[in-house]
């Protein structure tokens, strides 16, 4: 029995038995002993070491108030309508998260780390009034380590502590569990439809940190399993439930939307909290697609240039890739292909899909093209990559661990090739666990027939002749390269956005770098590009020039400089489709010389 | 110029574009008209130590391809009728687009504008205004939420909220912070308070 916000002291026949019992190992030093184990003894790990004199043993479970989804049905062919069901509210092991045991003035006494069930054990003095408390925080200093936290970015990036009563330690060992609760009345007046169905959050949402950790605790065990040695870089990651989808201060919890990036170079995450807007906390498929992100940034590469996308239109290739993975990693660390994301009022709205689905279509046009500028594409393909359940063109039972492999494969990674799913599949199809053919099929079932690092010899356009092939190359003093940007599908990060070129150089080299207009709207055509080095963009290299070449030039621009030898690529664009408003379709010669 | 477009960008890539700002126009000095090719020796070139990186992109969860931007909203009072102009930018050639705005009992939004059905063939951009008028002091969001049905069997959602500062806004933010404490390793921490059951 329990009741919020209160204690309740049980004292049950046969717990009290054991206390006793423990008590009696205690003050026999350990209850060792010399003699000898009868023949037939059951050998059993040993005991725990007992606390010391004077001290008792304060153990339990920490556990969240967890809230379900409600899925329509039809995952299996569509993008179906889905909502939080808080008629499934279970109470789940908080794993991995610290507690400390404090004294009256605060003075952490012992600590311990939950295990996988949420239990954990600290030791102190004997009859002294002591605090139980859960910091919203996992920390592995084992050989496969993380730091994470959850912390609330519209108070001071105060990190959440989930604290128990004030209560005696006694004479004896003791329980304690605590629970986090959702905060969540059936009965309530909804705050932003009052005239609507009944149910609001009323009181503090204390499990709205651990429902996130939970989510991020399975990705680094599961990371953990293929890699023993994994050191994950510490993770913040921000949640209040102030924090809306409105562009603004972040310490007044505009945070635009559930996102991950890096502030002042720490990793983060921003979790939405807004209740009858938008709140994340338990679709935890969005919390691990965030931190997919995390993983390709910081133990693999990501070239995506991020921003607003979605399973429908075309996308830049390193979009829909980092994307696609993103959707794809949540499947496989959650064990459940469904993702789910849910919205509005009650939380009573929202999408759902499964990666397993084919969601795009053969015919084109259309506006679900498959293909490696599709997002839906690619999450097909890397789940099927991984899971043990054939259909379709997947015949494949990969794992995760050739998956990790390749991410995390330093040629991967120091590659001169952007991200992509053609990056990507020419690295796993090294992994035994891979067939080679049994990729093709993946691949060549969402129309992706490219092969090599750069998709060469890729036939599917995505209605948009000009963007094949996906690299075009250019030579010091060779001809000029025809390159076009567009916003039919599109501004800022979608396919026909940007175009890229390769250009390698043999030794170190002065050169100047040239893109001209050849057609677009006349006085406003302007044409940038962006010189990329393994994944480096540089606005100030060892030579002090910026990779950035974005002048305001109309219809030209020149940059002018020495890079190293090696190979680079290339991404150019006409600015006018880099933001909102001033589409432009232009096409510009470029060349090196 | 440069930085006329770059009011218009979006919030998501304002510091990338601003450092790029800042840098091309050093790329532009250094341009000339050298159009030979040079094979410059590692040892004639000025080394410099510190280098940079572009800014970190930011990834976006999933969702209806819509971005919102509005006009600005100046501080209300309480009781008092305001409006603002939102701008919808949707990705589909054609399908529907929903919208809806609530604000909640400290927000009244109102106004047949509060759920409309767009036809996402016609443009990719729309307008749409709506009224509102708070209920009491301080920050309140109207929240809108925008599904995408490019065609039968696709859906997506995305939220946006705007912002409204209602009367004395300050002060009644000022009052709403969680229980605040300071841990023993300095940490601020949020108090949140546990169910416990104690054996």
């Amino acid at each position: 029995m329990s009741t919020s916000g209160s204690l309740t002291f049980k004292r049950a026949a046969n717990a009290t038995a054991l206390v006793v019992a423990a008590g009696l190992v205690a003050a026999c030093g350990g209850g060792g002993g010399d003699s000898a184990a009868p023949p037939t003894q059951i050998v059993s790990p040993p005991p725990p070491p007992p606390p010391p004199a004077g001290s008792v043993e304060i153990s339990g479970q920490v556990t969240f108030d967890k809230i379900g989804h409600q899925i329509s049905s039809g995952t299996s062919s569509r993008i179906v309508p889905a909502a939080l069901d808080y008629d499934a509210i279970t109470q789940e092991p908080a794993r991995g998260v610290t507690v400390e045991v404090v004294n009256s003035a605060g003075t952490v006494l012992d600590t311990d780390t939950t295990d996988g069930n949420g239990n954990y054990a600290v030791s102190v003095d004997s009859d002294t009034d002591v605090r139980v408390r859960v910091r919203s925080q996992m920390i592995s200093t084992a050989a496969a380590s993380w730091n994470i936290q959850v912390l609330d970015n519209t108070n001071s990036n105060a990190i959440y502590a989930l604290n128990g009563s004030l209560t005696n330690s006694g004479a004896t060992n003791s329980r304690r569990d605590l629970n986090a609760p959702s905060g969540w009345d059936p009965n309530a007046t909804n705050l932003a439809d009052p005239s609507g169905p009944a149910g609001e959050y009323t009181t503090t949402r204390a499990a709205g940190p651990f429902a996130i950790l939970d989510g991020i605790y399975e990705a680094v065990t599961q990371v953990a399993q293929v890699d023993p040695d994994v050191d994950f870089p510490a993770l913040q990651v921000l949640w209040s439930v102030n924090n809306v989808p409105a562009s603004g201060n972040i310490s007044d919890g505009e945070i635009g939307t559930s996102s991950y990036t890096r502030i002042n170079d720490v990793p983060t995450i921003r979790i939405l909290g807004a209740a009858n807007n938008d709140t994340d906390e338990y679709d935890t498929h969005v919390v691990v697609h965030e931190f997919g992100h995390y993983f390709e940034d910081q133990l693999a590469r990501s070239d995506s240039p991020g921003g607003s996308h979605s399973l429908t239109p075309r996308l830049d290739a390193r979009l829909s890739f980092g994307e696609g993975w993103g959707n794809a990693f949540s499947g496989m660390i959650l064990d459940d292909p469904i993702y789910r994301d849910v919205d509005g009022d009650r939380q009573s709205s929202g999408f759902a899909f499964s990666v397993e689905t084919d969601l795009t279509e053969v015919s084109s046009p259309s506006s679900r093209d498959q293909g490696w500028f599709n997002e839906a594409s690619v999450q097909q393909i890397l789940y099927d990559i991984y899971d043990s359940v054939d259909d379709g063109a997947d015949t494949i039972d990969g794992g995760f661990a050739p998956i990790y492999n390749a991410f995390t494969d330093p040629d991967y990674i120091n590659n001169s090739d952007f991200t992509t799913i053609f990056a990507f599949a020419n690295r796993i199809r090294n992994e035994a666990a891979v067939s080679g053919t049994a990729l093709d099929a993946l691949l060549n079932a969402e129309d992706i027939n490219g092969t090599g690092p750069q998709g060469v010899g890729e036939t599917n356009n995505g209605n948009l002749p000009q963007s094949l092939p996906i690299y075009k190359t250019s030579t010091i003093g060779g001809g000029a390269v025809t390159v076009c940007s567009t916003a039919v599908n599109g501004d800022t990060n979608k396919h026909g956005v940007r175009e890229f070129i390769t250009l390698t150089l043999a030794s170190t080299t002065a050169l100047t770098l040239t893109a001209t207009e050849t057609s677009g709207p006349a006085g406003t055509t302007d044409p940038d590009f962006r010189i990329w080095e393994t994944g480096r963009l540089f606005t100030r290299d060892s030579r002090g020039q910026n990779r950035i070449s974005e002048s305001s030039v109309d219809g030209t621009e020149t940059w002018t400089g020495t890079l190293d030898a090696g190979t680079y690529a290339i991404e150019i664009y006409d600015f006018n489709n880099f933001e909102t408003g001033t589409a432009a379709d232009s096409c510009f010669d470029f060349t090196a010389s | 110029m440069r930085n006329i477009k770059t009011m218009n960008k979006p919030m998501i890539s304002a510091l990338p574009l601003s450092a790029a700002l800042l840098f091309a126009a050093c790329a532009q000095e250094s341009v000339n008209d050298t159009a030979s090719v040079d094979v410059v020796e590692p040892s004639q070139q000025a080394q410099v130590s510190e280098v940079r990186l572009a800014p970190p992109i930011t990834t976006v969860k999933p969702g209806a391809s819509v971005t919102f931007t509005h006009d600005a909203v100046k501080p209300i009072e309480v009781g008092e009728n305001g409006s603002v102009t939102i701008t919808v930018h949707e990705g589909y050639p054609f399908g529907t687009l929903s919208l809806e705005a609530s604000g909640g009992a400290e927000l009244e939004v109102f106004g047949a504008e509060r759920q409309v059905q767009l036809d996402m063939a016609d443009a990719t951009s729309h307008t749409w205004r709506l009224d509102f008028q708070p209920q009491s002091d301080g920050v309140h969001y109207i929240n809108i939420l925008a599904t995408a049905r490019p065609e039968a069997g696709m859906l997506s959602t995305r939220a946006f909220a705007v912002r409204v500062n209602a009367g004395d806004w300050q002060a009644a933010k000022a009052k709403t912070g969680l229980e605040m404490q300071m841990l023993e390793d300095d940490t601020p921490a949020v108090i949140l308070e546990a169910r416990e059951t104690i054996e």
